[in-house]
């Protein structure tokens, strides 16, 4: 999928549930339902539980596009990460090597002092 | 003092001072401030999925229950539409949330990222490598006094070496962070604007619904006149123009990814970042976050 048939994706998806929640909320207003005769507000009713579900799928779409490319990106991270991880075990390994260097002169100190 | 040992001691001090001066960009300092930020911001992101999550499962549970009380006693249609709404949302809350979650493993991986960042930058490592070149010259004095007498500008061999191996080790952290920024920048800058993309999303979705039953209301309210007003008209009327108490954590969250964006960038670029602006945007999404935790838990 290009970028811009993507974003056009995206905008009619925006445009389609804009249009869903203007529906609902005037299906679900107090004061709409109180001037509607019985079988209207049923068919209310039916309307509003579809788009109910209908929003919230369109929702998970948006949501989901992005969750996607967090997918792809989370190794990128990790390899980020372990970059500044062999970064950080070179130091350790110099300081290990000096700690080392240190115990070895004490161990030759004690010898020659015998 | 042997002339080829102080030459060298004065080379390795002056290799070390060259390299220090000569490092460009952040310096480790500034580098470790912003990423005590990131780890900040990638512990907050995760809460913040959680009340988001926790706010849209109310929203659609208190749908549910209005669209169950409409439908008592009317025909069997009519019911099973709503059941079927019952099931469908759950299965749609129960995707949201595998989503939310893929989030906030990602900001996990931000938050190692950033520790990782800290300990490189923080200095941590030179100053341990510093005290053990100590213990090492030390021990070495006592195997050949004569060290001791050796001193460099009137300072002591054995008090010089730590800090030089200090400085060594900072000055090669820094060059490993300015490395590390110009090959993995644009993979973590990635990563940061993909955690504001999904707040920036989730805060329209918030405002489109908010505006969605505003404007309804407006349109509703021009016929009202004419019909019989429900007992609840002016509650429920109330209850449309007041703003969702979500929008502000989403908003503080939106703001934090923006701060932190600007301010990685500017470790890459060398610009003076805002700091400030970051500290005041994450202590919010702290406070706001808590105050809807503590809702939810009640």
């Amino acid at each position: 999928m290009s970028g811009a048939t993507g974003m056009d994706e995206q905008q009619k998806l925006n445009d389609a549930k804009a249009q869903m929640l203007a529906t609902k909320a005037t299906l679900d207003d107090p004061t709409y339902i109180a001037g509607l005769t019985q079988d209207q507000q049923d068919d209310a009713i039916v309307k509003s539980a579809s788009l109910s579900t209908a929003i919230e799928k369109i929702e998970n779409t948006q949501i989901a596009v992005i969750a996607d490319k967090v997918s792809a990106n989370s190794a990128e991270l990790q390899k980020a990460t372990a970059d500044l991880a062999a970064a950080n075990a070179q130091i350790q390994n110099a300081t290990a090597l000096l700690n080392a260097a240190g115990s070895l002169l004490s161990i030759v100190g004690r010898i020659v002092a015998l | 003092m042997s002339l080829a040992l102080r030459k060298l001691c004065r080379a390795g001090a002056m290799a070390a001072l060259l390299a220090v001066t000569a490092c460009a960009g952040a310096s480790n300092e500034q580098i470790a401030q912003v990423a005590q930020s990131g780890e900040t911001f990638a512990t907050q992101a995760p809460r913040v999925y959680d009340v988001v999550f926790a706010s849209a499962v109310n929203r659609d549970s208190s749908d549910l229950e209005q669209l169950r009380k409409r439908a008592e006693g009317r025909p069997e249609a009519v019911q099973a539409a709503v059941k079927t709404a019952f099931v469908n949302n759950t299965k749609a809350l129960s995707e949201r949330l595998a989503h939310f979650n893929t989030m906030k493993s990602h900001a996990q991986l931000l938050d190692s990222y950033f520790t990782k960042l800290n300990a490189l930058a923080s200095g941590g490592g030179s100053a341990a490598a510093g005290q053990a070149a100590t213990n090492a010259a030390s021990e070495l004095e006592k195997l050949a006094p004569g060290i001791k007498d050796i001193s460099i500008g009137g300072k002591a061999l054995n008090g010089f070496i730590g800090p030089l191996v200090s400085l060594g080790v900072s000055t090669f952290s820094n060059s490993r962070l300015q490395e590390h920024l110009k090959t993995s920048a644009p993979k973590v800058q990635e990563a940061i604007a993909l955690q504001r993309s999904m707040f920036a999303l989730l805060l329209d979705q918030e405002r489109a619904r908010a505006k969605a039953t505003a404007d309804a209301a407006v349109k509703v309210a021009f016929d009202a006149f004419d019909k019989p007003l429900p007992s609840s008209w002016a509650a429920e009327r109330l209850k449309t123009f007041a703003p969702a108490p979500i929008t502000n954590a989403l908003s503080a969250a939106l703001d934090a990814a923006e701060q932190l964006q600007t301010n990685y960038e500017e470790l890459v670029t060398g610009g003076d970042g805002s700091l400030n602006r970051l500290q005041n945007a994450l202590a919010l999404v702290g406070a706001v976050v808590t105050v809807f935790e503590s809702n939810t838990q009640q």
